[in-house]
């Protein structure tokens, strides 16, 4: 033990800092493991979508059946800031939004209660489900089933319902699990038309026969024996034998229900589809809880599937086609990879410079030291580990090296000057403290104002700001506290010699002085030039693609199709049947995965006449290739009529997850009938197309689709004595199939079922001609109703419990001249009365969000200004070092013209990073220059001895954050992608800022400060 | 100069190799449009289509004999069932009973009555010519008596034929040859006079009795062929049309009956088959396309027509489908070409400028 006494004794003691160290390691593992690794931030947004399927309804039909009575309910609930209901093709989406500041689950509770309340008005096969907005995200992992010919689908699909869907729900940690593909096994009867015209058997009677034969009912108890023996009536007709045999009666006598149906055990008729490589196949989606590891269930899944493949029929197999654990898997790969070789390059490169030593073990602790306490920290802000905290601490690997070697440079200066060990560490420490401090909380205030972005773009920046805030803090005290105390503890010391990275580093100082001899002799040009190759730069950028997130590599493309709304399913299966052959004969395809319309029991909104095509590829695709990849099945499947759209599967549930938001720009039109709002949005639509800044203006909403309108004639009716009920009581189970009753066998019921087994094929003509059962015989439905083909909109909108249609837009100008634009363009519209014309969008939002956004950069430049104020007597250092604000721009711009790659989020913020890197330097000098000129030295002196001294961190930090993200900006690796443009930027950034910090900025101050001294 | 000359003989026929490959795709290019564009339409032609139309249709009997009591009694030895077949004149039962009995004896007794009528005033007039004779009664009670055995032997021949009726109408009998199809009274039942016991179905009086309804019966008439296809059999029997009833049916229905072209007694269908009948309208020359070729669009029917300035939309009114041909009624010419492959996609091709895929 050292008998230096500046430090305390107490804290010289090795094992008081062991028994912390341990703690802490021991506590971070542990909030480590507890901490969910998920895709996306937990989106905690106040807004609920419920989601409810009708399968055949129409728009019309829906808004009786479904809206009306939901949003009664939801209409009521406080707290609400906007209700918008779509509903069409069978499908109701009602999208609630509550005030901001309500928690998102209280809300989900109070939308599910509303639910409650109207189940007692909405027909009973309606099962609407609510989500909190961003579910959609949730859904982990897909499946399909490879069905052999000669297997029948509705078979695999029972047997997956019955026995696979219960074991995978008891994994914990999932919320839903979905299947569809085929129609429900059911008993189907199948009526004849006219052997129930011979017999005189309406459709009613034969329901009727047919229900009263199905009984599971408790018929009492009796005491026998000391026991009270319970009494069961059961009569459940499950096979097609039993079924065939009941008796109907009629004028004939009791005839057999062969007589007048035909039964088949077969799949229910259902308006959506699945298939596998062309083949029909059932599918099941895994859908998490939110805040669940997503790693975790894709693994407990695939093990339980496994577990499974004995079970299934011959020849049936299950193939993978959507794995979300396997992007969360990868980015969490490439950051441990990250971890090591940033450690391992810092290690190397201190190694070189200083020399071996116990000082290269503590820097290499320090890493992942840091780490494991942000990890802590956003664990106990609630934060999980995602790719947006995740990509945070990806750059910050490369930064929290930076901390750890200025500090540890610092001390080894002082060992250098011949102080002693401990002595060297203090003042050391001393030494770099306040710059230290200041440049951490500078860096800390760049990313500020990420924190008061609201709204969705929130969700994604305030994880971010959040990790790289804990992550920079953390690495701030790591440096000040376990690197000097290790330092002292492990006996580390200052080497001797001069190595071969030593000699380098001096020849680059040499260089650099040089530079600076050439740059202080004309300051102002040098500035001069800098704003010019920055203005060059950024006019490069207009080279450079832009997106908001690049496609990570799943392995897996997905191609969202929609054909003209209204198209029939069997037109949208050949169209896929199409697309899928062409996807087939592509050598990187492995698997292609169809879905067709929405499964009445998943959350989808998809109708008949829309899907996705999940293309897995092939193992080994390069994720460079990806984009390549995507536009090349884009163009193998492009077809006259069909809307396309590739994307990555992670990407398009982001998209699903954000639907419901309104689009930028979009008129409302509000009224009570449905014609007369279809030809007000005409008149809108032609008038809006004449604005110059205004593209792709749709009427989405009044796009009309046919429909056959069943009109009964009443006199006819009344003729026959019968009501337009009693006709659909006849008609409704012929043509849109009716559930009779569920049987129970075995875990799922099986459904009996009645329909006409060629009801979709009919025609006008044919249905004309469907025989109704009167008390006079036999009539044709033409004789007592009116059959005629109108038109109805594809989809019917409600705004707060209001009919509306939507006109949307593209604004390519600025929002606030366009909407005048429009305004003036409708100024003199003729509206009905009753009928207005509302002007919705985000536009309001999003000017709201931007001034917050301003008001916060505002408050973090203040912040940043007041620190710097604070440190730096005086206005000069503050002003010069404002100035890296733009600069810091031009090395990453110039970066990426150079290598191609595009920007994207991550990228944009890796310029913040940039900002907050390059300031960093530059206080640690001009702190330097500072010290030095209070101590006395002349204004050069104090400047070039800054220079010296401070070269040497600069450049290691500079050099070993390049070195580090060298991989991730070559692109190698699968997971790289999200990152590389990041990579590109602070690569190329900090190379400029370590010329800038070392030359431009140091003559500046000195020209400036001169001047101020003349005067 | 040779390796000259060789390599200018070589350049030149690389050359129009070249050109001639040049030339191939210029050629190919030009017209593959024209090959793929043809195989994707069809043209509008004239066909000879004949509307069709079905109907429930049952065989019954044209008529149905009820066999009726003609006495009052107790039905016995009634052994026949539905189904029997029977000849005209064979006893299907008895009457018995007391009113039966009482019956029979009335008229037995009343024939006895007229037999002793008869023998009584056979003798008074044996009597009366005797006395004649002998001049002790007049001529005038001669007569009388001549009157009175006439009137004797009257009412034994009634009493007679009476007792002769009364001993048939003991028996029920079949009228005709034929199958009985209902037995309305059981054995040991009362039954009065008039009463229906069984219900006899004629042998050889079947036909088809259909029901059409609506603009349909237009198209029939009589002398029509059609066949008839029973639900349990595979072949259809050819029928023609005989009747078209002249009122409707409570349910709205005509009813059209049809016989069987081959003699009755060759058609293999019995009595309460059932199943539907196929009549063809006339034969009519019209326009058709194939039925994929139509496209339905905001409640109205239309085609893609290729013309040499590229694809029109027509709109069409179209008919009745048969097979995979529709009938066009109006809106085509025959030689045009209509688009057949994928026809909807190439309607809405241009339908991203008003309609957006849905996020």
């Amino acid at each position: 033990m050292s008998h230096d006494r500046s430090v305390p004794r107490i804290l010289q003691r090795k094992s008081l800092w062991l028994l912390l160290l341990l703690t802490l390691l021991v506590g971070s593992i542990a909030a480590f493991l507890q901490t969910p690794v998920e895709v996306l931030p937990a989106f905690d947004f106040p807004q609920i979508s419920v989601t409810a399927h009708l399968p055949g309804a129409t728009a019309g039909e829906l808004e009786h059946l479904l809206v009306n009575p939901l949003e009664s309910q939801i209409l009521t609930l406080p707290g609400l800031q906007s209700v918008r209901s779509s509903m069409g093709n069978g499908t109701v989406e009602i999208d609630v939004r509550f005030a901001a500041g309500t928690r998102a689950q209280f809300d989900l509770q109070a939308v599910n209660g509303a639910i409650d309340r109207a189940r007692a008005d909405l027909p009973g096969q309606v099962r609407p489900l609510a989500e909190i907005m961003g579910s959609a995200i949730n859904e982990v992992a897909d499946y399909a089933a490879r069905i052999p010919v000669g297997v029948a689908p509705a078979e695999i699909q029972r047997q997956t319902e019955s026995d696979l869907v219960p074991a995978l729900r008891a994994i914990p940690g999932v919320q839903f699990v979905n299947v569809f593909g085929s129609g429900d096994e059911v008993l189907w009867i199948q009526p004849d038309l006219v052997a129930m015209r011979h017999y005189s058997v309406g459709v009613p009677q034969l329901i009727s026969a047919i229900q009263t034969q199905i009984v599971l009912a408790p018929a009492g108890y009796i005491t026998m024996g000391h026991n009270d023996v319970m009494i069961e009536m059961r009569h459940l007709p499950v096979t097609i034998k039993a079924l065939d045999a009941v008796r109907i009666a009629t004028p004939a006598g009791l005839v057999p229900l062969m007589a007048v149906a035909h039964i088949v055990r077969t799949a229910e008729p259902v308006h959506s589809t699945a298939s596998l490589d062309g083949a029909s196949s059932v599918a099941i989606s895994i859908i998490k809880q939110p805040g669940v590891s997503t790693v975790e269930i894709s693994r407990a899944v695939r093990e339980v599937m496994l577990s499974f493949q004995a079970q299934w029929p011959q020849g049936v197999s299950w193939v993978e086609t959507y794995d979300q654990g396997r992007l969360v898997g990868l980015v969490g790969a490439d950051l441990g990879r990250d971890l090591l070789v940033g450690a391992a390059l810092a290690m190397l490169l201190m190694f070189w410079v200083l020399g071996a030593g116990r000082g290269m073990l503590v820097l290499a602790m320090s890493i992942p030291l840091s780490m494991l306490l942000a990890v802590v920290a956003l664990h106990l802000l609630g934060q999980d580990l995602n790719v947006m905290t995740l990509g945070a601490l990806s750059v910050a690997v490369g930064l929290l090296a930076d901390d750890a070697i200025i500090v540890l440079e610092s001390i080894y200066h002082r060992w250098e000057l011949g102080d002693a060990h401990w002595r060297g560490i203090l003042a050391g420490v001393l030494d770099i403290a306040v710059p230290d401090l200041t440049g951490t909380l500078s860096n800390v205030a760049i990313y500020l104002p990420l924190l008061f972005v609201g709204g969705v773009v929130g969700l994604f920046f305030v994880p971010f700001s959040l990790a790289m805030t804990t992550a920079l803090l953390s690495s701030l005290l790591i440096s000040l506290t376990f690197v000097p105390l290790a330092l002292g503890m492990f006996g580390a010391g200052p080497v001797e010699g001069k190595g071969y990275g030593q000699r380098v580093l001096q020849g680059l100082q040499t260089w650099n002085e040089r530079l600076f001899d050439r740059v202080s002799r004309a300051p102002r040009i040098s500035l001069a030039l800098t704003f010019a190759v920055l203005l060059i730069s950024l006019a490069g950028m207009a080279l450079v693609p832009v997106s908001f997130l690049p496609l990570p590599n799943e392995g897996s493309l997905l191609v969202s199709f929609t054909l003209p709304p209204g198209a029939s399913l069997l037109e949208t299966r050949q169209v896929a049947q199409v697309m899928t052959r062409r996807l087939m004969r592509d050598p990187v395809v492995a698997h292609v995965f169809v879905r067709i319309g929405s499964d009445a029991s998943t959350a989808y909104t998809e109708p008949a006449y829309a899907g996705e095509i999940q293309v897995k590829l092939k193992a080994g695709t390069r994720v460079n290739a990806l984009d390549a990849i995507a536009g090349r099945i884009g163009q193998e499947v492009a077809m006259p009529g069909v809307q396309l759209a590739v994307d990555t599967p992670t990407i398009e549930r982001v998209g699903e997850s954000l639907s419901g938001f309104p689009q930028p720009f979009v008129i409302h039109v509000f009224g009570a009938h449905l014609d007369e709002l279809r030809r007000l949005s005409g008149q809108i639509t032609a008038r809006l197309r004449r604005i110059d800044a205004m593209s792709d203006v749709f009427n989405n909403d009044g796009y009309p689709v046919n429909q056959l309108q069943i009109e009964p004639d009443s006199l006819a009716l009344s003729e026959y004595g019968m009501t337009p009920g009693d006709l659909y009581a006849q008609i409704g189970p012929l043509l849109n199939g009716q559930v009779i009753s569920r049987v129970p066998a075995g875990n799922v019921p099986l459904a009996v079922y009645v329909r006409l087994a060629d009801a979709s094929d009919q025609s006008v003509r044919t249905l004309q001609r469907l025989p109704v059962k009167t008390r006079s015989g036999w009539t044709p439905l033409g004789a007592l109703a009116r059959l005629s083909l109108v038109v109805t909109p594809n989809q019917i909108q409600h705004i707060a419990g209001a009919r509306a249609l939507d006109i949307l837009a593209t604004p390519s100008g600025p929002l606030g001249s366009t909407e005048a634009a429009a305004r003036r363009a409708l100024s003199d519209l003729a509206l009905p009365p009753g009928y207005r014309v509302v002007f919705g969008g985000m536009a309001a939002d999003l000017e709201q969000a931007a001034w917050g956004l301003v008001l916060a950069v505002f408050a973090a430049f203040a912040l940043m200004l007041a620190i710097l104020l604070v440190q730096f007597e005086g206005w000069l250092v503050p002003g010069i070092l404002l100035l890296e604000i733009p600069l810091a721009l031009t090395g990453g711009s110039v970066a990426l013209v150079l290598t191609g790659v595009g920007l994207n989020a991550t990228g944009m913020i890796g310029f913040l990073t940039l900002i907050g890197i390059g300031l960093r330097h530059s206080i640690v000098l001009l702190d330097r220059v500072r010290t030095n000129e209070k101590a006395g030295l002349s204004m050069e002196l104090a400047v070039r001895e800054a220079i010296r001294v401070r070269f040497r961190p600069i450049v290691l930090t500079i050099l070993t954050a390049v070195v580090g993200m060298l991989p991730i900006a070559l692109g190698l690796g699968e997971g790289a992608a999200p990152e590389q443009g990041l990579a590109v930027v602070i690569a190329g950034g900090l190379i400029w800022s370590a010329v800038r910090s070392t030359n431009l900025i140091p003559a500046l101050y000195l020209h400036w400060r001169q001047a101020q001294s003349a005067d | 100069m040779r390796d000259n000359i060789n390599n200018e003989i070589v350049r030149r026929h690389v050359i129009r190799g070249l050109l001639r490959v040049l030339c191939s795709w210029l050629v190919c290019s030009m017209t593959w449009p024209a090959f793929a564009d043809s195989s994707d339409t069809v043209v509008v032609s004239v066909k000879s289509v004949a509307p069709v139309i079905s109907a429930y249709a049952q065989v019954t009997a044209i008529a149905d004999l009820p066999v009726r009591a003609l006495e009052a009694g107790r039905l016995v030895g009634l052994r026949v069932r539905p189904g029997d077949a029977v000849h005209a004149g064979q006893v299907l039962a008895y009457l018995d009973g007391p009113q039966a009995q009482a019956w029979l004896v009335a008229h037995q007794q009343a024939l006895v009555a007229a037999r002793a009528g008869m023998l009584s005033a056979d003798k008074t007039l044996t009597a009366t010519k005797q006395l004649l004779a002998e001049h002790l009664v007049t001529r005038q009670q001669m007569i009388v008596a001549e009157r009175d055995l006439a009137q004797a032997k009257s009412g034994l021949n009634t009493a007679n034929a009476a007792w002769q009726a009364a001993q048939s109408g003991r028996m029920v009998r079949s009228p005709a040859d034929g199958t009985v199809l209902s037995i309305q009274a059981a054995s040991s039942e009362n039954v009065q006079p008039g009463d229906s016991v069984l219900t006899v179905m004629s042998a050889n009086q079947l036909w088809l009795s259909a029901a059409l309804y609506g603009r349909d019966v237009d198209q029939v008439h009589i002398g029509q062929v059609a066949q008839f296809m029973p639900t349990d059999y595979q072949t259809g029997i050819p029928v023609r049309v005989v009747s078209i009833a002249s009122k409707l049916a409570p349910d709205g229905s005509t009813q059209v009956g049809l016989l069987p072209l081959v003699p009755a007694s060759f058609v293999p269908w019995r009595a309460g088959q059932w199943g539907q009948v196929v009549l063809k309208g006339p034969v009519r020359q019209q326009l058709t396309v194939p039925t994929r070729a139509l496209v339905l669009d905001n409640g109205r029917w239309w085609v893609v027509l290729r013309t040499q300035q590229g694809n029109r939309l027509q709109p069409v009114v179209p008919g009745e489908s048969q097979g995979w041909q529709t009938v066009i009624l109006s809106g085509l010419q025959a030689g045009q070409q209509v688009v057949a492959r994928n026809a909807f996609l190439v309607f809405h091709q241009g339908i991203a400028n008003t309609y957006q895929q849905p996020d």
